[in-house]
């Protein structure tokens, strides 16, 4: 596991951890993000149950697990939230949120633990760490993957992680954290977004709120990050992409894709 | 960590997989009292067509076997509760006993961290109190690179040690549910003797009646099959049980856990 300090300033730093290449080769890698504002931090997408004392070990290079004050969990999947029940076997006070609706599915991952649920209303809202005006937005980004879904803004860094927006399929022997040529990582990303992707039009209303955001960064949870032009040619890219296509990507039309009509006949 | 702790946790979930097997028995011996039930009302009824003073005692006989599955059945009920109560404990120590193999890993990272500096090559056990204090102790003696790495290091020691006590706080716990359903299984065979006493009766009874015998002979060999199965099952559970505390005491005096 690799992590990298993406953004420091007076104490306000943003961390990525991920590449992981002692993981099973089974196991999909993913990017958490640390914030560190303070002496307070803060985790985006904490990652499953595998990777846990991967993660949980770069994490300690940058603060005490004990000040680690909030959990985010985009949304419901175990990539990102299986883990819980050993972040809060070890750290005790600590508060998780995630849309309202998971909140039941996401105690199913206690594992004797009590987590510390605190639903995130529809429109999103914020939250605080560490002393120095630290706020953290939470962007709604329903249906652009889980049906409820958010996105993470941090005015001061000007970085938007974007969950699973953005996210690409890399092969192993792709090493860079950030996306260096546009064209050639769309590879990567087109399938997972059409497939992951439910509703064009709502992956269209969370680009035009990244547009009046204007990040700097976009930190997906699987992949690469986005910085520089490349912001803006993904929000492009993204905006002119038809989601919600099972059928290898395109538009789905026929009654007869389905094994029961097939045997029907 | 060593293998042989690594044996503990999947020796645990042999115990968990005859907890599993405990409860799907349970479940299914809660029908037998139905069927008792069943066959007693199918004796009274056949014993008021004799209509002599025969068939009175017969009818008193069956309706002493027809309120036996009241007894039985909240015993069934018990047994199953109990199952449950038991395999809730035995996930509790899997679930600890993995969560100690992770945090393992996680003191190992911390030392790779801090250059190997912590450990110094020796293998401190997260699975023993012991070993978890001397990791303390380390903790707060080596110079680190990081406080983040001190005060991460306590946090894992301090709930590694919860974990330990909640590993023996199950592990006494399922003691207890093995004791109570043992308890509970020779209160339900002794219930299944009276049932096959009832049946003996019954049997030696319509032996004297000049019409009618074959049907009271089918309801005894009946209650003797339906006996037959409750023991055979609750053969099985107390094989399991057997075989799960001789697992429960290898790891309560393995030292491993301690």
């Amino acid at each position: 596991m690799r992590s990298h300090v993406i953004y420091s300033q007076d104490g306000h730093e943003w961390i990525v951890i991920g590449r992981d290449t002692e993981k099973k080769e089974e196991i999909v890698d993913t990017n958490q993000y640390l914030i560190v504002s303070g002496n307070q931090g803060m985790i985006l997408d904490p990652g499953g149950f595998e990777i846990f004392s991967s993660v949980i070990g770069e994490v300690t290079k940058y603060i005490s697990v004990n000040n680690i004050k909030i959990i985010f969990s985009s949304h419901q999947d175990p990539d990102i939230a299986s883990s819980l029940a050993l972040w809060v076997d070890i750290i005790k006070d600590v508060d998780t949120y995630c849309w309202w609706g998971w909140q039941g599915f996401l105690a199913h991952f206690g594992m004797g633990n009590a987590i510390k649920l605190i639903g995130i209303p529809d429109e999103g809202m914020e939250v605080q760490i560490g002393t120095s005006n630290s706020f953290q937005y939470f962007v709604p980004a329903h249906y652009c993957h889980s049906s409820g879904n958010y996105s993470v803004f941090d005015p001061k860094a000007k970085i938007l992680f974007s969950g699973d927006i953005g996210a690409a399929l890399l092969p192993s022997d792709y090493t860079d954290l950030f996306v260096t040529n546009f064209d050639s990582h769309i590879q990567f990303m087109e399938g997972f977004h059409k497939r992951w992707m439910s509703s064009t039009k709502d992956l269209r209303a969370w680009v035009a709120r990244a547009r009046a955001l204007n990040p700097s960064m976009i930190c997906p949870q699987h992949g690469a990050i986005f910085e520089g032009e490349n912001v803006g040619r993904f929000l492009n890219w993204l905006e002119a992409l038809e989601v919600g296509h099972w059928n290898r990507g395109q538009e789905d039309t026929n009654v007869n894709n389905c094994v029961w009509m097939k045997w029907k006949k | 960590m060593s293998n042989k702790f690594q044996e503990i946790y999947l020796d645990i979930n042999k115990i968990l997989l005859s907890g599993v097997n405990i409860l799907n028995i349970s479940s299914t011996l809660k029908s037998i009292s139905m069927d008792l039930k069943l066959l007693a009302i199918n004796g009274i009824v056949q014993a008021a067509k004799i209509g002599t003073k025969q068939g009175q005692s017969l009818i008193a006989l069956s309706a002493f076997l027809s309120d036996l599955p009241l007894t039985i059945a909240p015993e069934l009920e018990d047994l199953e509760r109990q199952s449950i109560k038991m395999s809730k404990s035995i996930i509790g120590i899997s679930i600890n006993i993995r969560k100690l193999l992770v945090k393992n890993k996680i003191i190992h990272k911390i030392d790779s961290i801090n250059s190997g500096n912590f450990l110094n090559g020796n293998a401190y056990e997260l699975n023993s109190i012991g070993g978890l204090m001397e990791i303390k102790r380390r903790a707060a003696n080596v110079p680190f690179i990081d406080d983040n790495l001190k005060t991460s290091i306590d946090s894992i020691v301090e709930s590694s040690i919860i974990n330990i006590e909640e590993i023996y706080l199950f592990l006494n716990e399922i003691s207890l549910d093995i004791v109570k359903l043992k308890n509970k299984i020779d209160r339900i065979r002794r219930n299944g003797f009276i049932a096959n006493y009832m049946g003996s009766n019954i049997s030696i009874e319509s032996s004297y009646l000049v019409g009618g015998k074959s049907s009271f002979n089918s309801l005894v060999s009946n209650i003797k099959k339906i006996v037959d199965k409750l023991n055979n099952s609750l053969d099985s559970i107390i094989d399991m049980l057997a075989h799960s505390e001789n697992i429960l005491n290898n790891v309560k005096h393995s030292n491993l856990i301690k």
